[in-house]
């Protein structure tokens, strides 16, 4: 598992056993009423099971080991964006769309940069900051939309302003 | 007035030029921009259109779309990196020139290309999206059942390597529409209590989740890529030599035109193909030496046949709702977010004169294009060196902010990403998005026709009469079976190729 070794999986297999459970959800899922209600749904996750068998079976019988990253280091960092995606939208509704949005600016530009720069982060943060004011100026006084403010603030600086 | 020439008026309004212009001006950064393409442009945009009128967020995102192929083409020929796959063929012929110190002939043959595309797509969308929507008019719920099951194996059998995850992409996108309160009685279907789930899963929020976030995704991954950018320094001399060079040669501008139109009307293929394929005619057929090595008549080729596919992908669009393109998915779901649906309806009743300035956009939107694109050349020289590391977090601000545009709920932004995540585990695995965002797309239309089929043909007393013996019926089951057994094929030697590389 050193870092620049390439990270490979049996994408059929995986896939395969994604759309099985998928399938194992859908039927679980799909019930009462009359068929109206369920036969599409049933329809549609039967031909889910179908390839999700067929796929797994194909993965088994042949294994196609796919890069899935060309190393460790890569995978985790795409891994941590995903992450960090995750938490900027649920820290949304707390920290305000303009202060998630400079933070996850500045997180995710300063770490992801090729060369690691420590005075940089304050740059980052910096540019953050104003693109996080400037969107939520833009959307929320421009096209109306009702961004969170943040329940930490109640708002953007700017938006005491806001007509 | 009569609804073509009313959409001729309205689009040579100012109002209308100018959505055109800002279209085109964005549309053409959004295709310069490392990793970003036309249906990721579209997808952030797509909730902003709800405050326009329907023909006006129709012009705008017509114009984007068209304009992206072009602008795809500056990192092409400077950096040889296809600023999204349709410009696969122009990073080969676009910078083999410009290492011939002609970055500014490429760039312009780009444009004039792109714009030719634009006139010629845009034709064969003025001349057959009428005709074609007036056969839907015949077409009764057993024909848009087919016709959405000829749309999905189309899909699943031209995307992709393999069939079986293309037909697996399309169910699942199916299966994703049947969320929420069912559409023929009230029972909910797969909320697992949470009440956010039961309106269903937002058109909107999907597109973003499964074509922007993996992307974004995408470029973390490649960002560490190092790219040497070519010297770009106008010349004077060089629009008219390219001119010259593109208007002499008739004979190519209708063949990529005509790649460009047959392969935009087919379901699920788009640029990249109609690109590879016109270039492929180009290598085949021209005698002069320098095509493959560099060469103006190479560059017109693909760039002509990509353009003219961003028009001409909106016929099965506006007459059946099947979309051409990825980008052309997008702004169908616009269409339907606005209450608009595609078929006979949008040429004819109270929506005609949006349908056609819609469609007249497209055509004068490739004269906006060469107007804008020449004085934008310079800029998007710089917008390629944006570096993707400060690029793929504001993408990702805007994919949050358009998520919870839609219903201003925070809990649209948390199933984006979540999406987004499923999307990219997908695509390692092999599978394609576009299927699922079609499934997901015409799920909606496709479950009522079958329950009203399936009732009617109860009420008969005979399956083979209301699902089979019908003209429209039959003709798409035989246009599905072909397309499987298209894909089936297609497969299988993709297989064997595989194999013999192994061995």
């Amino acid at each position: 598992m050193g870092a620049g070794r390439e990270v490979r999986m049996n994408a059929s297999v995986v896939g395969g056993l994604l759309l099985l459970a998928v399938a194992g959800v859908a039927f679980w899922g799909a019930h009462g009423g009359t068929p109206a209600v369920w036969l599409f749904p049933r329809l549609a996750a039967g031909v889910v099971a179908v390839a999700g068998l067929l796929l797994t079976e194909e993965g088994l019988r042949r294994p196609d080991r796919v890069v899935l990253w060309r190393s460790w280091r890569e995978g985790l960092e795409v891994l941590g964006f995903a992450l960090a995606a995750a938490v900027y939208a649920a820290a949304l509704a707390w920290l305000g769309f303009w202060f998630a949005t400079a933070l996850m600016l500045a997180g995710a530009a300063h770490s992801l940069q090729p060369r690691r720069q420590p005075g940089r982060l304050v740059f980052w943060l910096v540019v953050g900051l104003a693109l996080g004011l400037g969107f939520d100026a833009l959307f929320v006084g421009v096209f109306g939309v009702p961004l969170p403010g943040g329940a930490l603030w109640g708002g953007a600086p700017w938006r005491p302003w806001l007509p | 007035m009569d609804p073509v020439w009313q959409g001729l008026a309205n689009v040579l309004t100012p109002h209308y030029l100018l959505l055109m212009a800002v279209g085109v001006a964005v549309g053409s950064v959004v295709g310069a921009l490392p990793g970003f393409t036309a249906t990721m442009g579209l997808t952030v945009l797509l909730p902003f259109t709800f405050v326009m009128d329907p023909t006006s967020a129709l012009v705008l995102m017509g114009a984007l779309y068209g304009a992206a192929a072009f602008g795809d083409a500056v990192p092409a020929c400077l950096i040889a990196t296809p600023g999204t796959p349709a410009a696969v063929a122009t990073a080969m012929e676009g910078h083999r020139l410009t290492r011939k110190g002609k970055a500014p002939q490429a760039l312009l043959t780009a444009l004039v290309a792109s714009a030719l595309g634009q006139f010629t797509g845009g034709l064969s969308l003025l001349l057959l999206a009428a005709p074609l929507a007036a056969l839907s008019l015949r077409f009764g719920p057993p024909e848009v059942f087919w016709v959405g099951v000829f749309g999905l194996t189309i899909m699943a059998s031209l995307t992709g390597k393999s069939l079986l995850k293309g037909i697996a992409g399309a169910a699942l996108g199916l299966l994703l529409s049947t969320v929420g309160v069912a559409r023929t009685e009230g029972w909910v279907r797969y909320a697992f209590g949470l009440p956010q789930l039961q309106g269903g899963v937002e058109l909107v929020v999907a597109l973003i989740g499964f074509f922007t976030v993996p992307e974004v995704l995408r470029m973390v991954e490649q960002r560490r890529t190092e790219q040497y950018v070519a010297e770009y320094r106008p010349q004077p001399g060089a629009l008219w030599e390219v001119l010259r060079e593109t208007l002499t040669r008739p004979l190519l501008l209708l063949k990529a035109s005509l790649v460009g139109i047959i392969v935009g009307i087919v379901p699920g293929t788009g640029g990249p193909i109609a690109a590879l394929v016109a270039y492929n005619e180009v290598l085949r057929s021209s005698k002069n030496p320098e095509v493959g090595k560099g060469s103006i008549e190479g560059l017109i080729a693909p760039e002509l046949a990509n353009n003219s596919v961003a028009p001409a992908a909106m016929i099965p669009t506006l007459t059946l709702g099947i979309p051409g393109s990825a980008p052309a998915a997008v702004i169908l779901a616009s269409l339907l977010l606005h209450g608009v649906k595609p078929g006979r309806e949008l040429f004819a009743g109270s929506h005609a004169a949006m349908t056609y300035t819609f469609i007249w956009s497209t055509f004068v939107s490739g004269f906006v294009l060469f107007a804008v694109g020449l004085l934008m050349v310079r800029l998007l020289v710089l917008v390629i060196r944006i570096p993707v590391h400060a690029l793929a977090p504001v993408v990702l601000s805007l994919a949050v902010v358009g998520a919870f545009a839609v219903r201003n709920n925070v809990f649209d932004v948390g199933m984006m990403v979540g999406f987004g995540v499923l999307a990219y585990v997908l695509r390692k695995c092999g599978f394609e998005t576009g299927p699922v965002v079609l499934g997901l797309l015409l799920g909606p239309i496709v479950e009522p026709a079958l329950i009203t089929s399936l009732t009617l043909a109860q009420a008969r007393g005979s399956w083979l009469e209301v699902f089979v013996l019908r003209p429209f019926s039959a003709l798409f089951i035989a246009l599905s079976v072909w397309s499987l057994v298209r894909g089936l094929r297609g497969w299988k030697l993709a297989q064997q190729v595989e194999a013999a590389g192994e061995a």
